[in-house]
């Protein structure tokens, strides 16, 4: 099995807690969600629903079952809530927890608290207790909580005091957020959640719809003080850590709501359906003013994109000048990186910029194309019919003609390879549309659909052959990576430093073949226009493996397994939770050519033949068998091994445990080699 | 652990002075084949005057960076630099000054909380931007003014980068009424040129150093204060306005002084609440020691590390009537809660500072405030006999210091004028023993077997420490990963721990399962005995490496694999005996075939707290030895 984790360059390295009230995306559009009208606004302000606590707290006895957590939450309730306020929709978000500690991990876990608002100054309520099992409760001082702006975040922090095994620490928070008709409260963790309670509380004219995912609670629908309540209540959900080969972020139990109707305006018209969204997104992404217009064509010209043979030339250059050339990173805004004419002169660009810059400079080339949205599958993805525009976060262009993908932010990727956990996922296509002589688009709900499995291929050619000490194994490997396997090669490759690129090309070598005695080796292919024609990433070397060679008195025992590289094991899958998630369908072809010295054999070759398929209604969809054949002195090995999806559900886990086994199996095989 | 010195350094892979001949791009990538970027010069120069009989120190600062990676724009050009409350940022400016010598300003600077991990909440900030239009050829300025609020907290200059640099500057200017001293510090201190000038009535102190190759950053590297070429300098005394010769840091007396003023307002009054749990602790107590042991116990389980560092909050300790509310403080409270707890309780105890081992000063080299970043308590239970107690360490064994201050110099407040520096020990490899022994049975259903992991010093405690963070229901996980051995196939079938009570000691065991180690081919049975492979691969880079290597502790460990023989069967190749060992270090690794066991004996001795260049060499002769024996396997064939 083979997988890589995509590493942006911006990773955030962040300590605190993220709940996404806004996309990154959305903000940018944020100027269009604003335009939107509400009326209808009842004349008085609206009140806010607070929190009161219970006066007399005392610790609640915890049942056994939950004796080996850290800490149990025993309740939690997330409100959303929506009240007019001097002509305006204005949005508060409150949390109140209580959670019960049983050991020091459970206290180091909630002594410190992070709660995230969208100002410091924008908080209406917060109080923060903690409540011992001698009845003494400690109330923390306002004075004492302090204000952490970190990049676009803000926080309030405080250290509980007084916290101890057995003590229960309790908060709630109320704080305003910049108004949106959309979110999502994510319930499950690491540590078991005894009740869960989600509220969205809105004037009666606003139609929120509430949806659970990963889970079928319903919903009630009731009136308080004339507000509409959505709520959802779970009870007992449990505790769970992240599994390997799965999607963790996306498989736990969360909830999402929109706004869909204001039924003082237009009680029939759905809002914030996807058909808006494409129409916002094409006014953002796709109009230009006539004076970008004239820098994207001297751009061209100056490249003469014009004059290559095909779009896909023309795309991978347009993609590889403009990745090369200008900086991009979510966290860069304002009106001069969203400016085709700015950009070209400072080489910076905001996402929405980088994406318009694409976009024109594909238009003035006379290349359909269209703006994509789309979530991920490691994280939130789209749904055609809950129309959540939050989960709508990443933006590629797609090309009709050549059905397939550019991603246009980021540094890291060349087309068609997008990051693959943007595929299998459902995309929002904006399909561009003329009405009288108005350019528009309107929104088609597709899947984003990856490059065939047999596209992205690691593989491995290997001659070896034992020294004539017979003591150290010689090795020839060359490693080629293409399709999806390419990117992270290419981009780590080419966006570091010579030093680097030597510390990684050990590293391969010592991952492919046991050693760093490394006679010589290079690397072929890393450019980064290579991807367009699929050109893999090559990696060779030579290389003197003793790692590789054990003796046992006479014998000698040569452990060719090794030469595939560490392979994972699994374990246990009765406590298996979510489905299977992989980074991307691929295929590793591996022939290994081992010559035998003169005058021996090899006793066990027969170790050499594993098979392991899984078939669904007749067709392979992941496999590994490994089989060898004699020509002459040489013993040729071929190891195949598949992974033709990328999602396969909890019912295939133990067929895939014993595919991914397999490989761990033939990563062990040793052959002894004796005298005839 | 309180933080290091506020510092304000530039962050990121490249850290400031024009210099008035840029030499020409292709000439730089010529000379420096691959890099990134080299910082054409980089200076800083502080000013320092006597304002209102107090110093008063500013700094301009300028960075200067040569972009040559075709590929800059796309990722090299966000740039930040980091500042403290200590720090008033009188003003900043950036630029780039493109390829076709065209000037760029930066307008849009943002300022964030710059949050490490260790430190719950503290004031650093971090400024950053995107230098615009930079492309290869490109230059990228900034420079930065600074005011330094606290005179004591003076950074020091390090000169090199991750990327190279040509020119390396610090300069001070003071009046000739103030006496600055310096200290060069590093693995070549020789690059640095030192020169001085006077005028006016003022002396400027400059020191610089010229084409720097980068620095190569190790994760198993100490601090780079141990090895990277640095200048420390402060204040040793001035003339006020009085004429008045104000001894400021002149030696440890005066730092003293400094430090004593965070200690001497606080802990008048133990409340009823902390005297309560004094009493409950020290009844049953039959000597000193033991009311010692049952404090320092408590205030392990009870006061939880949690670091607020605004300011001063970052240098005076809290009231232990607060932290014992609290149940959770830093390493100054932590000292705090000690001492006043154990002088209540007639133990005579003493606020203690310490630089923990990321720091190299000692107190009489460096009489300033960057010699420590750490406060713990001292005890004298015996005459001249200190003992020292670490708050912060949830595991530590009373009367053996965390490893992270070991050799390290303590500073003992034993009153407003009087102290003591006393050295903390080192604890040798002879207390620090692991020895771990695996069993194993063949038979035809695979290879199993019994591990029994034996911890003492060092080892258990830190292992007591992972098991406190580890939930029950996590322990399995823990504990077969601790103790995998052959391959990815180990698998634990149940475990037990010995008595868990001594903090010093520990016992796991346990029962496992390997498939696929030992092969059996025909008649025959292949092991390799050797289930670790220690030291593998970790062959020291020398002679490129120049950065020493730091462990936490010496130490021995001991690894017996005893494999029992399968009733039928004989042993018809028993490996090498061998025993290596140079001045540095060494191993011994023996086969013994007793009665029905073949019994493999390995040991490996670590006398080194650091391991320095010049033992490099020896170190990998050792490995060379080693290696060859671990590709031995034994064979078993029918009798």
């Amino acid at each position: 099995m083979y997988y890589r984790n995509y590493i942006p360059c911006t990773a955030n390295q962040s300590p605190y807690p993220k709940n996404n009230h806004m996309s990154v995306l959305c903000r940018s559009l944020l100027p269009c969600l604003l335009a939107i009208s509400f009326s209808g606004f009842s004349q008085v302000n609206d009140s806010l629903r607070l929190i009161t606590w219970n006066k007399k707290p005392a610790v609640h006895a915890i049942d056994s079952r939950y004796s080996s957590e850290s800490a149990v939450v025993l309740s939690e309730l997330r409100r959303i809530e929506y009240i007019d306020y001097e002509g305006k929709v204005q949005e508060f978000r409150t949390i109140h927890k209580l959670v019960h500690v049983n050991d020091d991990r459970g206290i180091e876990m909630f002594n410190r608290i992070y709660l995230e608002v969208n100002d410091s100054n924008d908080i209406r309520d917060l109080r923060a207790r903690t409540i011992l099992s001698n009845g003494k409760i400690i109330e923390i001082d306002k004075s004492r909580i302090k204000d952490i702006r970190e990049h676009d975040r803000s926080y309030k922090i405080f250290a509980m005091e007084g916290v101890e095994k057995n003590a229960e620490v309790e908060y709630y928070y109320t704080y305003k957020i910049p108004t949106v008709f959309f979110g999502r409260e994510v319930l499950q963790a690491t540590i078991p959640v005894i009740k869960s309670d989600v509220e969205v509380l809105a004037p009666d004219r606003l139609v929120f719809d509430i949806k659970s995912f990963n889970g079928a609670e319903k919903y009630t629908d009731s009136v308080y003080n004339g507000k509409r309540v959505l709520k959802v209540s779970l009870q007992n959900i449990a505790g769970a850590e992240d599994e390997i080969y799965s999607a963790y972020d996306a498989s736990l139990k969360r909830i999402e709501f929109k706004l869909s109707y204001n039924k003082s305006t237009n009680p029939d018209v759905r809002l914030f359906t996807w058909n808006e969204l494409a129409k916002l997104l094409f006014e953002a992404y796709g109009t230009y003013t006539d004076r970008e217009m004239r820098k994207t064509d001297d751009l061209i010209r100056k490249e003469h994109w014009n004059d290559l043979n095909n779009d896909t030339d023309r795309i991978v250059a347009v993609e590889n000048y403009l990745k090369k050339n200008i900086g991009t990173r979510d966290d860069i805004s304002g009106n001069k990186a969203d400016d085709i004419e700015e950009i070209l002169k400072i080489n910076i660009a905001s996402n929405r910029g980088m994406i318009r810059l694409f976009g024109a400079i594909f238009e003035r080339l006379k290349l359909p194309h269209e703006f994509v949205l789309c979530g991920a599958r490691d994280a939130y993805e789209l749904d055609r019919t809950f129309e959540n525009w939050n989960n709508a976060n990443n933006a590629l262009i797609y090309f009709p003609g050549l059905k397939k993908y550019v991603c246009p932010t980021s540094v890291e990727t060349r087309y068609p390879w997008i990051n693959p956990m943007w595929g299998e996922t459902t995309g929002l296509y904006c399909k561009p549309t003329v009405i009288g002589n108005y350019s528009t688009a309107i929104a088609v709900i597709k899947p984003i659909m990856l490059e065939p499995y047999d596209q992205t291929q690691n593989n491995t050619e290997i001659r070896a052959k034992l020294n004539p000490q017979m003591d150290t194994l010689l090795v020839q490997t060359v490693e080629s990576f293409s399709g999806y396997s390419s990117v992270y090669y290419r981009s780590s490759y080419n966006l570091s430093s010579r030093e680097d690129q030597e510390q990684m090309l050990k590293q391969m070598i010592k991952s492919a073949t046991q050693t760093d005695h490394i006679i010589s080796s290079a690397i072929r292919n890393p450019e980064f226009d290579n991807s367009g024609k699929n050109k893999p990433f090559i990696m060779e070397a030579s290389v003197k493996a003793g790692e590789l060679v054990e003796k046992a008195g006479n014998k000698t025992l040569i452990k060719l397994g090794e030469l595939i590289g560490p392979q994972t094991q699994i374990y246990n899958d009765k406590d298996r939770r979510f489905p299977i998630s992989l980074g991307y369908p691929h295929v590793m072809n591996r022939r290994i050519a081992l010559e035998i010295p003169e005058g021996y054999y090899i006793t066990n070759l027969n170790d050499l033949n594993i098979t392991s398929l899984f078939k669904e209604n007749g067709e392979q969809t992941m496999g590994f068998v490994s089989s060898y054949h004699l020509e002459n002195n040489t013993v040729i090995i071929d190891v195949i091994e598949d992974y033709r999806r990328v999602n396969y559900p909890l019912s295939q886990y133990p067929d895939f445990k014993k595919i991914i086994n397999a490989s761990a199996d033939f990563n062990k095989v040793t052959l002894a080699l004796v005298k005839k | 652990m309180k933080n290091k010195i506020p510092k304000f350094i530039l962050i990121f892979i490249f850290g400031g002075f024009i210099h008035a001949s840029a030499q020409k791009a292709d000439e730089l990538r010529m000379k420096y084949p691959g890099e990134q970027a080299v910082v054409l010069n980089s200076s800083i120069s502080y000013q320092i005057t006597v304002l209102e009989g107090k110093p008063h120190i500013e700094s301009s600062e300028n960075e200067k960076i040569l972009y040559l990676s075709s590929n800059a724009a796309a990722y090299l050009s966000h740039f930040s630099f980091v500042h403290s409350g200590f720090h008033k940022l009188k003003g900043y400016g950036a630029y780039t000054e493109t390829t076709a010598k065209k000037r760029m300003k930066v307008n849009d600077f943002k300022t964030y909380s710059s949050q490490s991990s260790s430190v719950f909440y503290d004031d650093v900030k971090e400024t950053s931007f995107d230098f615009p239009g930079i492309s290869s050829g490109a230059i990228g300025n900034l420079d930065v003014e600074v005011e330094h609020k606290n005179p004591y907290l003076l950074t020091p200059y390090y000169f090199r980068r991750r990327v190279p640099v040509l020119n390396s500057q610090l300069s001070v200017t003071f009046p000739a009424t103030m006496s600055i001293r310096y200290l060069i510090r590093g693995n070549d201190t020789a690059c640095v040129k030192f020169s001085q000038k006077s005028k006016k009535g003022q002396t400027t102190y400059i020191f610089e150093a010229h084409d720097l190759v980068r620095e190569m950053p190790y994760e198993d590297a100490p601090d780079n204060a141990y090895y990277a070429t640095h200048v420390i300098f402060y204040i040793e005394n001035y003339i006020d306005g009085n004429g008045k010769t104000i001894n400021f840091l002149n030696n440890l007396d005066n730092l003293y002084s400094l430090n004593y003023s965070f200690i001497k307002n606080i802990n008048k009054e133990i409340g009823s609440e902390l005297s309560n749990i004094v009493d409950s602790l020290v009844k049953n107590a039959s000597s000193t020691e033991q009311k010692a042991r049952n404090i320092y116990r408590w205030v392990q389980q009870n006061i939880k590390y949690v670091a607020f560092e605004d300011g001063m909050e970052g240098f005076v300790p809290r009231e232990a009537n607060d932290i014992c509310i609290r149940k959770y403080g830093d390493c100054k409270d932590m000292s705090s809660i000690l001492t006043t707890m154990l002088n209540a309780a007639g133990v005579p105890a003493y606020y203690t500072w310490i630089g923990t081992r990321s720091l190299p000063y000692k107190y009489t080299e460096v009489p300033t405030p960057i010699v420590d970043n750490h406060m713990i308590c001292a005890i004298q239970i015996e005459k001249d006999k200190f003992i020292f107690l670490d708050g912060t360490d949830a595991d530590c064994q009373f009367g053996v210091p965390p490893h992270g201050i070991q050799d390290k110099e303590a500073l003992i407040a034993m009153g407003p004028d009087k102290y003591k520096v006393v050295k903390v020990p080192i604890i040798s490899s002879a207390e620090n023993v692991l020895v771990d022994s695996t069993i194993i049975q063949l038979s035809d259903n695979g290879m199993t077997g019994r591990v029994s992991v034996d911890m003492k010093g060092y080892f258990a405690t830190d292992m007591h420490s992972m098991l406190r963070y580890t939930p029950e229901k996590d322990r399995e996980k823990f504990i077969k990963n601790t103790l995998t051995r052959g391959s990815n196939k180990f698998q634990l079938l149940g475990y037990n721990f010995g008595e868990q009570t001594d903090p010093g000691h520990l016992a796991v065991h346990a029962n496992f399962k390997l498939d696929d180690f030992a092969r059996k081919i025909g008649e025959e049975w292949y092991l390799n005995l050797n289930l670790f492979k220690l030291y593998e691969h970790e062959e020291i880079d020398y002679p490129k490496r120049t950065t020493p290597i730091e462990f936490d502790f010496e130490n021995r460990k001991t690894y017996i694999t005893v494999l029992e023989i399968p009733p039928g069967y004989k042993v018809d190749y028993v490996p090498r005996v061998k025993s290596f060992h140079n001045k540095v270090w060494g191993f011994k690794m023996e086969y013994e075939l007793k009665d029905d066991r073949l019994i493999l004996r390995q040991e490996f001795t670590n006398d080194h707290l650091m391991l320095y260049p010049d033992e490099f060499e020896q170190w990998n002769n050792v490995l060379q030895e080693l290696y060859p024996l671990y590709r031995e396997s034994v064979t078993l064939s029918k009798k």
